[in-house]
């Protein structure tokens, strides 16, 4: 006692220290957090209830056959929700929907084995062949679903005809900033108990990604739909209700002892996990650390090279590491626009000869060599990204030729009687992997006689100037491909040479008219430089793309588009980037990434605990 | 002193106005806006039509500013009453509220005592002002004062800027009064001790770790006590000490009072001592630099002279003058809490201002860098007219003219 009195300054220091911290641990953590309504913070530990129609009786004890029930899974991610609501805006976030897995439920979903949509509150999804679609004498289609009879919200609730109703109505409702596109198109609809049904004005396969959320009108009806589901939720259909969101921090999904859904394989009543946990940490770094450590059990991260070596190093204690090309695909592409000559008075994109060389002079196995540490293969098609199986892979005409690349070249020379054929390059420069790529060009595009510069931006000016008034030569970035279809029209209709900005999407400006009259001068641009007769089929495919919903009609002329948009070399696809997912498998088994957008989270009923 | 002050205010107002203006102009020309992400979605162009006019983006940049300096300073909501503690709730602040209230009268009294204001009218002045002081703050406690500024919705989708700021207020400040605490305790003594050991061992080797700590960026630091404190060590020693991230364990609302602190403090220790870690080496550079030019000066030869104990020229004569200096420094890092640990709290998942604002320059969300931006402002400019003050009580030599 009396060393300690002598070393006072010591003991006060470290009583001060003491009391510092815990003066600062004693400030109130509780006050940002959102909890469900009428659901309390502290996680559910009952055993799950057989109240729920399932095919078979539901286990009631973690001793129970099959795989056990019971325990929590932890998902990381760098992105935290602004809302959870994702009709409005910011609920377009990627995170919103990783998270709204748990407990939005809809018409359809994507299967993570075969990524392709399949039905879920419905008994099947509409076509021509079953008579879920119909198109009418005056030209309008009818679509008509029909509600699986075990479909209930958590609350106990049947879902119905009404809620599709509520859903649709919801959409239409002018006041409210919603993305109405295609429901926008719908000029009739009723419903009744266990059906809804809906007309459009024309035929159009969109139809099938319509109605992949819905609302339940009993819990939502009267309330304030924009601002009061931004920091809860309603009651689920899904495998997990909401239960509370400590902002900055996790949200707590718990389970929903109501979910219809049965496993397919062991017959047991989903979900097994008494609750998932989403934490939001921004930095990738970590993120790695956090799963090392074994704070969290399920990572997305960004899919870096070294951030995939990283994880796979793991793979001896227990890490699973799945590794998948994502519907992301980045593409090489020309500008044909008027503003092209602001950034290179000596462009020759109009050039089919000169588009031709820039194909045959990359290198597309170097690229995803050196970006994605050849982690996949590179691109043939767009197509190929999220729509295989209709894909021509129509790039593939365009091999790694620098002979062949340096002939077109001198065509080009001669077809525009320039003695140089130079590019200048744009793209972001606040990505890693497309300054890598400016960097390899540099290479390709000398070896092959092209004289090349490049002058990339902040992604903030390339995406908010830039892309819009077409002030690039030749650029590069991504689009996001949706699995069927509708997604693959979507595509499509960018490239639509009818649809120059501001109204339309074709920032490329092939084949597009003049315009004028617009209230920002940088739109207001004169026509295309390439404008012929491969622009006008193109127009006349995508109008005829969006009349029909017959596959047989659709898919000649998917075909047929892809061919062109090759033969033109409109664009070079690229790679798909990467989508990577990481598992303790010593811990959580069922987990099974899925590259679209339906995310890592889409089977998270089939989730259960190893360890238990 | 009063004139003093409403002088430096105004100063101070006018700066800010400068600051707002420039960071909003700077934030519209650097291009870019808060729709473009919606730009490569086909389908979004009726939505971006609706809220570019929802937001006013269609309107000429200065109509804009206008718009914004507007709302805010119009207060939204002032009241106090016990109906309204669930608003608070919102605001986050609602448990510190009254803690903060009783520090500013805390310290305007230990000013006012210390204060040398030989003036007639002081001493009743001082009594009434007191008495005022305590009394308001005290009501402010008890009755739990809501105010809030129109600061608009952010455009990221998540509510009100109001909200959100002071919603992760209550995290920025955990930290950063953790941090700033422990960076006084370890870097003025240590500066002390390397001033009075002067070119010993002792001080070679902190003033080398100094500027190691000093020039080593801070996501260096943040990530290595990641793995060497978080990871490592419960690997070499199977005990959990420290956790990579978070502010609590999810489960915190169902622990013991004792379990919460303790989860709280390993939780908070990381990150505070990463933040901690950068001022210790300054506080220690500046305190050992001006300790030691006072100790080299006359008065306190002579206090020697005298044969005074070393312990009482130290402590009495020499540090009350030696650390004027480091109040400039420290009234800044208090400012600076307010913008939180930007890095800090993105390396750590800590849910306070720093990340915020990250998060609202990704989304282009100029309501909520606006109010960051202008909270930072205000902090820097208010402790600056602190520090000043300060400077009279340390120093009755500086004269408010």
């Amino acid at each position: 006692m009396n060393r300690l009195w002598h070393r006072r300054p010591v003991v006060f220091g470290a009583l001060l220290l003491a009391f510092a911290m815990i003066a600062a641990a004693c400030g109130d953590s509780t006050d940002t957090t959102t909890a469900a309504p009428g659901t309390t913070a502290a996680p559910t530990t009952a055993a799950p209830d057989t109240t729920a129609a399932a095919t078979t009786a539901a286990p009631t004890t973690t001793e129970a056959p099959g795989k056990p029930y019971g325990g929590e899974v932890i998902v990381a991610d760098d992105q935290e929700p602004p809302t959870l609501n994702s009709f409005v805006p910011g609920g377009d976030n990627f995170i919103v929907s990783i998270i709204g897995q748990s407990y939005f439920s809809g018409v359809q979903e994507i299967n993570g084995f075969t990524l392709e949509l399949e039905p879920e509150l419905v008994t099947e999804l509409p076509t021509v062949a079953n008579g879920g679609v119909t198109v009418n004498d005056d030209g309008t289609m009818t679509v008509r679903y029909t509600i699986r009879d075990e479909a209930v919200w958590s609350d106990g609730t049947p879902v119905t005809g009404g809620d599709f109703q509520y859903t649709l109505e919801t959409i239409l409702n002018p006041d409210l900033p919603i993305n109405r596109a295609i429901y926008e198109d719908i000029v009739d609809w009723n419903s009744s108990d266990k059906t809804f049904e809906y007309t459009l004005s024309a035929p159009t396969a969109q139809f099938d990604l319509l109605f992949g959320t819905i609302i339940p009108k009993h819990a939502v009806e009267g309330s304030d739909f924009a601002s009061d589901w931004n920091d809860t939720m309603w009651p689920s259909a899904g495998p997990f209700v909401f239960d509370q969101w400590q902002k900055g921090e996790f949200v707590r999904v718990v389970r929903n002892d109501n979910y219809w859904k049965t496993d397919a394989e062991t017959g047991q009543q989903l979900p097994y996990l008494d609750s998932v946990i989403f934490r939001f940490i921004p930095e990738t770094e970590s993120i790695i650390n956090a799963f090392r450590a074994r704070e969290i059990d399920i990572i997305q991260p960004p899919p870096a090279t070294e951030t995939i070596e990283t994880l796979q190093a793991l793979e001896p204690e227990g890490a699973v590491v799945e590794v998948l090309s994502g519907p992301v695909w980045e593409h090489l592409n020309f500008q044909f626009g008027d503003n092209r000559l602001n950034r290179n008075a000596n462009s020759s994109n109009d050039n089919l000869n000169y588009r031709k060389a820039v194909a045959h002079a990359i290198d597309k196995d170097l690229i995803v060599d050196e970006i994605l540490a050849g982690q996949v293969e590179p691109l043939d098609s767009f197509v190929e990204a999220f729509s295989p199986t209709l894909s021509l892979l129509a790039w593939n005409q365009y091999d790694y030729n620098p002979e062949g690349a340096m002939q077109f070249v001198e065509a080009a020379k001669a077809d525009t009687g320039k003695d140089v054929i130079s590019t200048v390059f744009s793209t972001t420069s606040n990505n890693d992997a497309r300054v890598k790529l400016s960097e390899l060009f540099v290479d390709m595009f000398t070896a092959v006689g092209i004289e090349y510069e490049n002058q990339l931006e902040d992604s903030q000016i390339f995406f908010g100037e830039t892309l819009d008034f077409g002030g690039w030569d030749l650029g590069e970035w991504a689009w996001v491909g949706s699995p069927g279809l509708a997604g693959l029209i979507s595509i499509f209709d960018v490239f639509d040479p009818e649809a120059p900005p501001p109204g339309g999407s074709n920032y490329y400006r092939w084949g597009t008219p003049e315009v004028t009259g617009e209230e920002v001068e940088g739109f207001n641009q004169g026509a295309s430089s390439v404008v012929d007769e491969n622009t006008a089929r193109f127009a006349e495919i995508r109008d005829l793309l969006n009349e029909s919903v017959d596959e047989d009609v659709l898919v000649p002329l998917i075909q047929e588009a892809e061919k062109i948009l090759a033969d033109q070399v409109v664009i070079v696809p690229l790679y798909a980037r990467l989508v990577t997912a990481a598992v303790w498998g010593d811990e959580v088994g069922g987990f099974k990434h899925n590259p679209t957008q339906a995310s890592h989270t889409w089977n998270m009923e089939g989730w259960y605990r190893v360890d238990l | 002193m009063l004139a003093y002050i409403i002088r430096r205010l105004v100063y101070g107002l006018v700066t800010l106005l400068a600051l707002s203006l420039v960071v909003f102009l700077l934030i519209q020309a650097s291009g870019g806006g808060p729709l473009d992400r919606l730009k490569l979605n086909p389908r979004m162009q009726g939505v971006i039509a609706q809220l570019t006019e929802q937001w006013g983006l269609d309107k000429p940049v200065m109509q804009q500013y206008f718009t914004w300096l507007k709302n805010f300073v119009t207060p939204q909501d002032v009241a106090a009453a016990d109906g309204l503690t669930v608003l608070f709730g919102k605001i986050g602040l609602r448990s510190m509220f009254p803690i903060v209230a009783v520090l500013v009268a805390g310290a305007y009294t230990a000013w006012a005592f210390m204060a040398k204001i030989a003036r007639p009218w002081w001493r009743p002045f001082r009594a009434f002002s007191l008495v005022f002081v305590w009394f308001v703050s005290l009501w402010l406690a008890k009755s739990r004062l809501v105010f809030s500024l129109s600061w608009g919705d952010s455009f990221r989708g998540d509510g009100a800027v109001w909200d959100n700021i002071f919603g992760a207020a209550g995290a920025t400040f955990r930290l950063g009064i953790a941090a700033l605490v422990l960076a006084l305790i370890i870097g003025i003594p240590l500066g002390i001790y390397q001033a009075i050991r002067q070119y010993s061992f002792f001080d070679q080797v902190g003033t080398t770790l100094s500027f190691v700590a000093f020039s080593t960026p801070i996501f260096i630091i943040g990530v290595g006590f990641q793995l060497l404190l978080a990871l490592y060590l419960e690997k070499w020693t199977g005990v959990k000490l420290f956790f990579v991230t978070g502010m609590t364990d999810p489960g915190y609302n169902s622990l013991g009072t004792m379990a919460q602190l303790g989860d709280v403090v390993r939780h908070l220790a990381l990150p505070a001592l990463s933040i901690a870690l950068i001022s210790i080496a300054a506080y220690s550079r500046f305190q050992r630099a001006s300790m030691l030019e006072v100790m080299h000066s006359d008065y306190l030869r002579t206090a020697k002279a005298k044969g005074l104990p070393r312990r009482r020229v130290i402590l009495k004569h020499a540090l009350r003058n030696a650390l004027i200096p480091i109040v400039t420094l420290v009234s800044l890092d208090i400012a600076g809490i307010i913008g939180g640990a930007i890095i800090t709290e993105s390396i750590f998942g800590w849910p306070g201002v720093g990340r915020l604002y990250i998060q609202a320059i990704n989304a282009v969300d100029y309501p909520t860098i606006m109010a960051v931006v202008m909270s930072i402002g205000i902090g820097i400019v208010v402790m600056n007219i602190v520090a000043d003050i300060l400077y009279g009580v340390l120093d009755p030599r500086v004269r408010y003219d």
